[in-house]
């Protein structure tokens, strides 16, 4: 568990197959199981880009991939696996949510800025507990942010359905934030929102840390290969601490873009799957923040095709799952079988 | 007393035994809860269908365990990180059980039908006890359970006497899925419906187990009932001070947690 736990990172080669075979599955399933396979399959190709709605909609959902996707890497690429993504998007959601329900005398950006700033520290605590566990107690992370997640849950269920819930509504939801407090919608009536531009400045500047600073470099050092790290003199374990926090940060800000721009409120169970997509989104751009745009679109189309054909074919059944699973299985693949 | 918490610890046991010895392997089988989700919905469609029990738990093990060594094969084809590909399992099994749920059942939600068959939950109890003392017997009496020992914690010993130790992998990953099924089909008897995500975190908590038994088969199924004794003060305890039930769901979580440092704490090295 220990070495496996550090991903090798796959050739491009496990990106591609696995994107491919998650289409050829969707079209299969569509062939198989729909009247009109043609106009069916056409809805899946076409359908995320047919009218600004969805196009808008399709690109919100890119903008959410690509920060749990980078707050993935994040942890990847410093020697750890975060797999509290999914707790940690949903309690800093919620964060997020209980700042722009109170605090009535701050102006809208005030309450938006300290909302994300909530939502990311609560993330980053999540995340951090799990690296300082590993450091000082030898911890798996792997398990320790995957429970921690696990036992939080609850509570924010509990949160959202009680004490936050909008008693006027019939749904599990808070009520709605006020107009000013939530992203500027840039193509209404879609979700997209100015969460995509700060999802792609996030992109960039995750980028610029890693990548182009001495302590990037020696972050980067310290995940791929902590003894070198430790003859250098600067030994990995300060660097889980680090990227398992940095990760969290990332994922609970996700949790933010997605109550504060995505719905405008906050729902039970709205992080749905959010942190697992993004391990997918991760590991198909191979961890490469730069690549994650790419990655995040691919998959963003194929989950909305899928999502489209299925509702017009009238089937009921969720495909993300097996969209998801799928290309967690594949997409690590080194040699051509 | 001692009764109904041996059947309370019954699928902890075995899920629990079931991650020790994909441990032993060297590789954690990190798919036990969907494998669990696989087998508490596999065991409510086959017992129906079959009108048996016993076959709907046979089917089901045939199934999972054909799973649990298909994906170690592919990993060991494909040279696919076997830590990703297992999580795939994990998905998969909420997408598998939903749909066929849907196709079947036209329902997502909790299946009941008064043709399950009951059973007295004793057996299990039984089954549970034996299955500890077999694997404790192949495993330190055996030369297929040296073995498989080696070939997580020395590999080289294997490699030196020209045994691939991966291989073992294949063998450790369709038991443990075997078992974690079991599990799961022993959840669906106990409250004789299938309730999705009833599971509820069981199958990464038998994760934990393997290090609060201090990774050997006994200390595991020991490790199993001591922590359902827990849970279930745990559970008096907030029912005497009225806490909501939606946050007892995350209990077994946040006690595995505390319980999993403790024992990383007092571990020595």
């Amino acid at each position: 568990m220990r070495t496996a736990g550090r991903a090798r990172f796959a050739p491009l080669w496990g990106a591609v197959f696995s994107l491919g075979s998650g289409i050829l599955l969707i079209c299969l399933l569509i062939l198989f199981t729909s009247a009109d396979s043609l106009a069916t399959l056409k809805v899946f190709f076409l359908g995320p880009w047919s009218s600004p709605w969805f196009i808008g909609n399709t690109l919100d959902m890119v903008a959410l991939l690509m920060v749990s996707a980078l707050g993935v890497a994040v942890a990847f690429r410093g020697g750890t696996f975060n797999l509290g993504g999914e707790g940690q998007i949903y309690l800093g959601g919620l964060g997020a949510t209980v700042v722009l329900l109170s605090f009535p005398t701050l102006s809208g950006t005030l309450s938006l800025l300290l909302a994300a700033l909530v939502s990311l520290v609560i993330g980053a605590l999540m995340g951090g507990l799990s690296g300082v566990l590993k450091r000082y107690a030898r911890a798996d992370e792997l398990i320790t942010s995957f429970l921690f997640s696990a036992a939080l849950t609850p509570v924010a269920d509990y949160l959202i359905a009680g004490p936050l819930r909008d008693k006027s509504g019939s749904l599990l939801a808070s009520p709605r934030f006020a107009p000013e407090r939530t992203l500027t919608h840039l193509l209404p009536p879609s979700s997209l929102s100015t969460s995509f531009l700060w999802a792609i400045g996030l992109v960039f500047l995750v980028y610029i840390l890693m990548n182009r600073t001495e302590s990037g470099y020696r972050f980067r050092v310290a995940g791929t290969s902590p003894e070198f790290a430790r003859y250098g003199g600067f030994p990995a374990p300060a660097y889980w601490v680090y990227a398992m926090a940095g990760s969290g940060a990332l994922h609970g800000l996700a949790g933010f873009f997605a109550v504060a721009g995505t719905y405008g409120l906050c729902h039970q169970g709205f992080s749905g799957g959010l942190g697992w997509s993004g391990i997918a989104v991760a590991l198909i751009g191979r961890n490469k923040p730069l690549a994650l745009f790419p990655a995040a679109l691919m998959f963003a189309w194929l989950k909305a095709g899928s999502d489209g054909a299925l509702l017009a074919s009238g089937l009921q059944f969720e495909t993300s799952a097996f969209v998801q699973a799928i290309i967690l299985l594949l997409v690590t693949v080194r040699r051509k079988p | 007393m001692i009764y109904t918490l041996l059947t309370a610890s019954v699928p902890l046991i075995l899920a629990g035994l079931g991650a020790m010895i994909s441990d032993f392997s060297g590789y954690l089988a990190v798919f036990l809860e969907g494998a669990m989700m696989l087998g508490a919905f596999f065991v409510w469609v086959f017992s129906i269908w079959s009108g048996s029990i016993f076959v709907g738990f046979i089917i089901t093990l045939l199934i999972t365990g054909l799973m649990g060594w298909l994906l170690s094969r592919f990993i060991r084809w494909t040279g696919a990180n076997p830590f990703v590909a297992a999580l795939a399992l994990n998905i998969a099994a909420l997408g598998i059980t939903e749909t066929i749920s849907v196709l079947l059942y036209n329902t997502k939600g909790v299946l009941r039908s008064p043709g399950f068959p009951a059973i007295n939950g004793i057996w299990f109890v039984v089954l549970a006890v034996a299955l500890v003392f077999l694997a404790y017997w192949v495993i330190y009496h055996t030369p297929l359970g040296l073995r498989l020992r080696a070939s997580g914690r020395s590999p080289e010993v294997l490699l030196q006497r020209g045994i691939d130790p991966v291989r073992y992998r294949d063998g450790a990953w369709a038991v443990a899925a075997m078992l974690a099924a079991l599990a799961g089909g022993v959840l669906t008897v106990k409250i004789g419906a299938y309730a999705p995500g009833g599971t509820n975190g069981q199958g990464w908590i038998a994760l934990v187990m393997v290090y609060l038994g201090f990774r050997n088969v006994g200390g595991v199924a020991l490790a199993a009932v001591v922590f359902t004794l827990i849970e279930r003060v745990g559970i008096e305890a907030q029912a005497v001070l009225a806490i909501p039930s939606t946050l007892l769901l995350g209990l077994p979580s946040l006690l595995a947690l505390l319980l999993y440092i403790l024992s990383q704490l007092l571990r020595k090295e």
